[in-house]
């Protein structure tokens, strides 16, 4: 098709507009279409964030499990819309990312296509941009990363290469802003046909992926020079170390350790200011404010001991520990940490009969595990992608955390010396994601040996070059893009929960509260496991957000034993382990031992999804059967785990 | 056929040592399509060299410096990659 004389038709802006609605593109407030397309990791988010700022929108491609994102950006008065399209290796791939990215620049009548390439893998890179220039003329190159390649040493003939390839190259280093504007100038050149471009062009049909890769070659051997010090050689003797087979795991664990030790040691302080402010101080000054103005019983019931204190938990037990442990793991992914995990776990994945970039996947679950079943569309092979989808649970999200912190904080931290508390709350919330990642694995082996049977499909894995992180530009957007968006949901849910939870603690039947019949009746099975009444009733009402699992816990725990928890002037501290704290009385007011916080704990770690990741599910696999499987394999496993540890516990202590 | 052109004939890149070079000849006939295609577009064509990095615990991946950057394999494809020692 891209081989024949554009016809009238084609030019005609109406068929255009129609081209590119195909592609789920609106016709609109710009004047160019522009495509960015490049190799995984070359830095292409960025320099799609730098060049559109906050004005962008994501979503999917029109029936794909694909995630795109477009945006605008403006110069000289003229408006471009930039359509990121998903990383390729190449055009003549089979992915389904590839696909859509080989599909886009064909057919989706761009104005230009902005090849973004590693300037200091510029071998590789080259050889997709020559792909890039057979299919689409009007092209633009941005040369990312120049000041890695700097510090590599490198100098890179920019002009040489621009007069090779018959299209403007703009070094530019986008985490610093650098180039941007000559790179905008360059794009609106070419897009409103100012500069004609003479693209290089690849030939033939026989071996050409080899020819690509010979021209690229020869291009970056003529091009690419080293004239100063290497500075980036500790990235070799890092890389070592972190994927050498003897401390490759330890400094895994390590890594791991330190994050959730600096988050459970950092959290305490703010989340107790926090509780003294919000908790001691606001509700009661709230229902007082309340009962001033004539507010109804029941109103005053709903809005302030029921939204307010659901929303106020949320905030001093979700917040300090999310806005220290997102920004932490934001560090890491930037830095370029995460393919090294996955590196190193993989041989146990591969026996589990698993793929290697599951490790991956599961990182991402780390933070949400609704985020992590959309990056399992990294795993091209449908098998071990559902394998990668069913097992994501078994990976502690940001809503969990706070649960397992504040649990091993106040229970397990209580149980030692006051200067070991923090390193024993550490260890065993380590030991239960250390447990998940063993579940991980078990299951993983389970389902590739009974449901999901067959062979482990080979892989490659690129590890990318360290990237030194702009810290302060990480943190910012990790509090926003992460910590606030999550805090943002669990308010959303808290909120209509405590309600739920006020109304069901105060209207009653036969003189009986509903939340007084429904955790009666749930406290046989719930001490059969270790747990009670409300903790199960708690993880119904929870289903919509895990976040908000102890918030509720605490509220009902409250509405059953009437314990107060305003008027502790002064001695609010949410972790406190001693009796001056909010928590461990409430709690041991409503019949909680040691065994039912580390059951909690392992429940925590195996239940249902919370109903946003069951919607993924569904979404990405289409299929109720394996949505009902995800939500009830670790619910059996977690009543199973913490009914073996109840009844070991009983007969031993 | 003597021994030794069998060894060199039969050469993988599984059994290229860590830190030594090697040249690609061929891949194999029995990877599967898109496996081909992949290891064909991150540049592991004929006449390519590879450098062999670190390995991980457990005979898991190896790394491999390939045209600039650096790729893990599994060995079940390394030993599908036919490949010749460079001096």
């Amino acid at each position: 098709m891209s081989h024949c004389p554009p016809s009238a038709c084609q030019s005609c802006p109406a068929h255009q507009a129609a081209e590119a609605a195909g592609f789920g593109i609106k016709e609109g407030d710009w004047d160019y279409l522009v495509a960015l397309a490049g190799n995984p990791n070359t830095g292409k988010s960025t320099v799609f964030n730098a060049l559109t700022g906050l004005r962008q929108h994501t979503g999917n491609w029109p029936g794909k499990t694909v995630s795109r994102a477009e945006g605008l950006f403006r110069q000289d008065g003229q408006r471009f819309k930039l359509v990121d399209l998903p990383g390729a290796y190449s055009l003549l791939g089979v992915s389904r990312d590839e696909g859509v990215t080989a599909d886009f620049l064909e057919h989706g009548n761009a104005d230009v296509a902005l090849v973004v390439l590693d300037a200091t893998v510029l071998e590789r890179n080259l050889a997709f941009l020559l792909q890039v220039l057979n299919r689409m003329p009007r092209c633009v190159v941005a040369l990312n990363l120049m000041d890695e390649a700097r510090a590599r040493g490198l100098s890179i003939d920019a002009r040489g290469l621009s007069r090779d390839l018959g299209v403007p190259v703009v070094p530019i280093a986008a985490r610093r802003g650098e180039g941007l504007k000559s790179l905008k100038e360059a794009v609106l050149e070419v897009a409103s046909g100012r500069l004609e471009c003479h693209p290089l062009q690849i030939a033939g049909e026989e071996e050409i992926a080899q020819r690509y890769h010979e021209e690229a070659s020869r291009l970056a051997q003529k091009h690419v020079q080293a004239v100063g010090k290497d500075q980036r050689r500790w990235q070799d003797r890092l890389d070592y170390w972190l994927t050498h087979p003897a401390t490759g795991f330890p400094l895994m664990a390590l890594i791991m350790a330190g994050v959730l030790w600096l988050t459970i040691e950092g959290a305490n302080v703010p989340s107790g200011m926090l509780a003294e402010l919000l908790i001691d101080k606001l509700h009661p000054w709230l229902q007082q404010a309340f009962a001033a103005l004539g507010s109804p019983a029941w109103l005053t019931g709903v809005v302030v001991d029921g939204a307010y204190l659901t929303l106020a938990w949320v905030v001093s037990v979700m917040l300090p520990p999310m806005a220290i442990f997102f920004p932490l793991f934001t560090l890491l992914e930037d830095f370029g940490y995460l393919p090294r995990v996955a590196f190193n776990l993989d041989p146990l994945f591969q026996r589990s009969g698993a793929h290697g970039k599951q490790a991956l996947t599961m990182a991402m679950g780390y933070g949400c595990n609704a985020a992590g079943v959309i990056a399992t569309r990294i795993i091209e092979s449908p098998r071990e992608r559902l394998i990668a989808i069913l097992t994501n649970n078994f990976a502690l999200c940001n809503g969990r955390w706070p649960t397992q912190i504040l649990i091993a904080s106040v229970f397990l931290g209580g149980l030692v010396a006051p200067a070991y508390a923090g390193l024993t709350a550490t260890a065993a919330v380590f030991g239960v994601a250390g447990l998940g990642v063993l579940l991980t694995f078990i299951s993983s082996w389970v389902l590739s040996r009974t449901l999901l049977k067959g062979e482990a499909a080979a892989f490659s894995l690129e590890l990318p070059p360290f990237r030194p992180p702009n810290v302060l530009r990480t943190l910012y957007t990790s509090l926003i893009d992460r910590t606030l968006f999550v805090l943002w949901r669990a308010m959303v849910f808290a909120a209509p929960a405590g309600i739920v939870i006020w109304l069901i603690a105060n209207v009653g039947i036969e003189g009986q509260s509903l939340a007084a019949w429904a955790v009666h009746g749930l406290d046989p099975v719930g001490t059969l496991v270790g747990l009670n009444g409300v903790i199960l009733l708690a993880y119904v009402i929870a289903i919509p957000a895990n976040e908000i699992v102890i918030p509720t816990v605490l509220m009902l725990t409250v509405q059953m034993t009437g314990h107060a928890v305003s008027g502790y002037a002064g001695s609010g501290v949410l972790f406190e382990t001693g009796d001056a704290g909010v928590l461990l009385p409430l709690l041991h007011a409503g019949g909680w031992t040691t065994l039912t916080a580390v059951c909690l704990m392992l429940f925590s770690l195996c239940h249902n999804p919370c109903s946003t990741t069951l919607y993924t599910i569904y979404k990405e696999t289409g299929s109720v059967k394996w949505t009902t499987w995800a939500a009830v394999m670790p619910t059996v496993l977690g009543f199973m785990l913490c009914g073996l540890l109840a009844l070991g516990w009983r007969l031993t202590v | 056929m003597s021994k030794d052109s069998t060894t060199t004939a039969s050469m993988t890149l599984a059994d290229v040592a860590p830190m030594k070079k090697a040249r690609i000849r061929a891949l194999q006939d029995d990877f599967a399509p898109y496996e081909r295609q992949r290891l064909i577009d991150l540049g592991a064509v004929p006449g390519t060299e590879v450098q062999v990095r670190g390995a991980a615990a457990f005979g898991g991946l190896r790394a491999y410096g390939l045209r600039g950057a650096i790729i893990g394999l599994r060995q079940q494809q390394a030993q599908r990659i036919l490949v010749e020692e460079v001096a």
